[in-house]
């Protein structure tokens, strides 16, 4: 595969209002009480945001993603280095009234029910009863959730705390959304819902932060991504531009025949190329998934077995 | 009395508390300053540790301006409803079981069983309160940051002014209704408990001997105890004071068909106003003179010889016929020292005389037998007849056109002492409502279990819950014995100066192992130099922290409220600014410790 072209990250700046998110020679070091090096989280980064765009933060375990989003969120320190959100430094509170989070776990109060959870957060920020009230029954209904909405959270499936856990991190009808691992304990369906919401989050014009190491998530609604690596950014792009393999051509054609298949193979041959692989496509288990529920829902009992080859 | 100090006016206290307390809080402010700047400029350098302490500081007072009511309300209904959820609420059931079985471990035989039971209602109250919430306090933020719900939250427009303020809002509403509920069971159980009744048998009921045309009588036992009481020829009466109530008596009917109705018990709940005197003693040439020292004794009381004209004269003002229409009642207790043993059955003869201030009219010595450490009380009617048959009017032959009258004390059996402090002695000048007297015993608790958990809130910014309910648990220990922790840390810097023996902590520790007399020197030498500068230093940090904790037994309005007297608002509103002012200060704290805390890390 071809490398990627890594993009200048100081190209724009903190008080471009484009800008969402800058980080500027960030480093977190972790001590001990004694202050000695325990790890050495993130290393130097530079990444910047803007403003309406999904960004992925990927890279495996222990490779920087959440301590960078701690560090932008003010729930960690730099070591060194430079954090700033809307233009302003990490650690500053106000900043939050524009900013969602949510956690890689839904870290709620166990003892409170749906209503009460929003209905709390809600009070947090700037916003006129009568708008929370509206937000709280919105959200509920956006995430589906309406016929638990008066049970404690500690009854909720792992799915269930998910999706409320989605809904505080909404209340405010954040400018910035940072979501880590936000489909961590979700169905198929459930899945699918959070990523069309983050397509539309991004469509109102919103930028979304997302952090996973599910690949597929990231490929199916990130727009730029950052590879971290040991603390390391080791590839930023546009996830079109990052996956594009150059030197192989790709045609998708239906309805040819045995004869026509030959024939493209002998101009691949006569033209010097060589032939990797022409198949009938597969579909993803995602997309079989959803159409098996899709059509269940539709007309519910035994379905139909589909010829397949055993 | 339950006082040894009056307490000061309440703007005099502030005057005096203000400039100790500024100059307190400007010496903490510079010592943390200092502190912080030394930790950061450890970690980051000179010149950042500089600029990050500054700017802590700054962004401290802003975000104080910033701090949003609405946000505080949300914590703390968060935190009521976790203390709710939590079931703090069987703590009311166990005091409400303590109460219905306090019947198997409270002397029901005791003399004073109105005091018995209002101190016994208000300390286990005040005990099981603290208690609730100190654990309520230490726990619940270290939970928060340990299953991290504390990120939902701090990553909201949540300053960590709001999060310690909404945290101690919360814990103080949940114990200020449980503080309530069990108010109102006390006082119920306080008042049901000591409320009964007698029968007068009326086969007893004889000619008074003291009463023309009276009669006199007993009532029937209950409750351990029974009245004896005189009727007068239009049937009214009063039974004598028993177990510190007395009850009305009434007749109705008449001759063999006359019956005897006993009224509800009366003073048994009292909230009395004491006024007390200016103090000074006269020696046994009746010269102003100090009081006499008897030895290796409690130094708060001073002593006078008996049997000479040594005598305590307090001098009381606003002692007028319209403040007191029908005469004086006073108060005392005193304390007798014996040279020799005399009739120890017997307690030692004193007087009381009346006096003007100006000139030297003086009454007849009112005769009375010492009770030690007990109160005693004396009823002097406005006017009573002289041995020379003559009707005087104490008012006007005793007191001044000031109001002011002196209470001359005597000892009347020669070689024996008394003892006496300024607050021993006072005039009943009238009664408050019980039930707001017992309510600020309340108060007192409630302020206690404000400086509990703003303290708890505060150690749990920085401290795993464990070590912050050792940390908040040893201050409030610490604080019920400042003075005698600050009298331990004296008597090892001075040993020479103090009346406690046995060095420190490690100098204890050895003479107990050793079984040493406290009053032997350790043998002088390099170790006994070693133990010693231990012993300083660790006092010195004991003496540091007794100075910074609040004095807990400031708080202790029990005495004031069980043994009847009314709480002065001098006293409670001393409490009340010292609990705010020690609450805001461990709020402020707790939001620095919050705020330059790595929420997590």
């Amino acid at each position: 595969m071809e490398q990627a072209v890594i993009e200048p990250a100081g190209e724009g700046s903190a008080t471009s209002p484009e800008v969402v998110i800058e980080t500027r020679n960030l480093t977190k070091i972790y001590r001990d009480f004694w202050g000695r090096q325990k790890v050495h989280a993130l290393k130097a980064l530079d990444l910047e945001v803007r403003q309406g765009e999904i960004f992925g933060l990927l890279g495996p375990n222990g490779s920087g993603k959440t301590t960078t989003i701690k560090l932008l969120l003010g729930l960690l320190f730099p070591t060194s280095g430079q954090a700033l959100v809307f233009g302003r430094d990490a650690s500053e509170v106000n900043k939050n009234e524009r900013i969602g989070y949510l956690p890689e776990e839904s870290y709620l109060y166990r003892f409170l029910n749906a209503e009460e959870t929003l209905d709390f957060y809600g009070r947090l920020f700037t916003m006129a009863p009568e708008t929370r009230r509206q937000r709280v029954e919105s959200l509920i209904e956006l995430v589906k959730l309406g016929w638990a909405r008066k049970r404690q959270l500690k009854e909720y499936s792992k799915g269930m705390a998910r999706r409320i856990g989605l809904a505080q991190a909404l209340i405010n009808d954040p400018e910035l959304i940072l979501l880590d691992e936000p489909t961590t304990g979700l169905d198929p369906i459930g899945t699918r819902e959070m990523k069309d919401l983050i397509l539309q989050l991004r469509d109102e014009g919103k930028t979304v932060i997302l952090c996973s190491h599910l690949l597929a998530d990231v490929q199916d609604v990130c727009d730029r991504i950052a590879i971290l690596y040991q603390g390391e950014l080791k590839e930023l792009g546009r996830v079109d531009a990052l996956l594009k393999v150059r030197d192989v051509t790709q045609v998708q054609a239906s309805g040819l025949s045995d004869q026509a298949k030959q024939e493209i193979r002998e101009v691949i041959e006569k033209h010097g190329g060589k032939l990797q692989m022409m198949d009938n496509p597969t579909s993803t288990l995602e997309e079989l998934f959803l159409n098996i529920v899709q059509e269940s829902e539709a007309r519910p009992g035994r379905r139909a077995t589909k010829s397949t080859d055993q | 009395m339950v006082v040894e100090e009056l307490p000061l006016p309440f703007s005099e206290w502030l005057v005096q508390s203000s400039r100790y307390g500024l100059a307190a809080v400007a010496v903490f402010l510079i010592g943390s300053l200092f502190f912080s700047y030394l930790v950061t400029a450890f970690r980051y350098g000179a010149s950042e540790g500089f600029y990050l302490t500054a700017k802590v500081m700054f962004r401290g007072v802003g975000e104080f301006f910033q701090i949003s009511p609405r946000r505080i309300t949300a914590m703390a209904g968060l935190a009521f409803k976790e203390a709710v959820r939590r079931r703090v609420l069987v703590s009311f059931a166990v005091f409400i079981a303590i109460l219905l079985f306090a019947g198997w471990f409270l002397d029901t035989e005791s003399t004073q069983p109105g005091q018995l039971y209002i101190s016994f209602v208000l300390t286990s109250t005040n005990f099981l309160v603290l208690a609730l919430v100190l654990l309520l306090s230490v726990f619940s933020l270290p939970t928060d940051i340990k299953q991290k719900t504390i990120y939902t939250v701090v990553t909201k427009p949540v300053r960590a002014w709001e999060v310690v303020l909404g945290r101690i809002t919360g814990f103080c509403a949940i114990g200020t209704l449980i503080l309530l509920a069990m108010g109102v069971f006390s006082y119920w159980f306080v008042v049901r408990g000591l409320a009964h009744n007698h029968v007068v048998n009326t086969d007893d009921i004889r000619p008074s001997e003291l009463i023309e045309g009276g009669v006199e009588g007993a009532t029937l036992k209950n409750r351990n105890h029974f009245h004896s009481f005189p009727v007068d020829t239009n049937g009214q009466g009063k039974t004598d004071m028993r177990m510190g109530h007395w009850h009305e008596v009434g007749r109705q009917g008449e001759g063999e068909n006359a019956s005897y109705q006993v009224g509800r018990a009366r003073d048994g709940l009292a909230a009395r106003i004491p006024e007390y005197g200016k103090l000074r003693f006269l020696d046994r040439t009746g010269a102003l003179a100090e009081p006499i020292s008897v030895g290796y004794e409690w130094t708060y009381r001073g002593y006078f010889e008996g049997g000479t004209l040594a005598a305590a004269i307090w001098r009381l003002e606003g002692i007028t016929p319209e403040n007191f229409p029908d005469g004086l009642e006073i108060f005392w207790s005193i304390s007798v020292f014996r040279t020799h043993k005399g009739d120890i059955e017997k307690g030692v003869s004193g007087s009381w005389t009346l006096a003007h201030p100006e000139n030297d009219n003086q009454s007849p010595p009112i005769p009375f037998e010492s009770k030690e450490f007990s109160l005693d009380s004396l009823y002097i009617e406005r006017e009573f007849e002289l041995a020379t048959g003559e009707t005087i009017d104490i008012f006007k032959e005793y007191a001044d056109d000031k109001g002011r009258m002196d209470f001359i004390l005597r000892c009347d059996d020669r070689g024996q002492y008394f003892g006496v402090a300024q607050a021993d002695f006072y005039q009943h000048v009238g009664d408050r409502n019980f039930a707001w007297n017992f309510a600020k015993g309340y108060l007192s608790i409630w302020i206690q279990m404000t400086l509990v958990i703003g303290m708890g809130v505060m150690f749990s910014t920085f401290l795993s819950a464990p070590v912050a309910l050792l940390a908040t648990l040893g201050s409030v220990v610490m604080g019920f014995f400042t003075s005698h922790v600050k009298e331990l840390a004296l008597s090892v810097f001075n040993p020479e100066n103090s009346t406690i023996d046995g060095g420190g902590p490690i100098e204890s520790l050895i003479r107990l192992v050793n079984q040493m007399n406290v009053s032997v020197d350790l043998d002088l030498g390099f170790a006994t130099a070693v133990i010693q500068a231990l012993d300083a230093v660790i006092m010195a940090f004991m003496w540091a922290v007794a100075v910074m904790v609040p004095d807990f037994s400031r708080f202790d309005m029990v005495g004031y409220v069980a043994e009847g007297f009314n709480v002065p608002a001098d006293v409670w509103c001393q409490q009340l600014v010292v609990g705010l002012a020690y609450s805001f200060v461990v709020t402020c704290l707790g939001y620095f410790l919050l705020r330059t805390r790595e929420i997590a890390a």
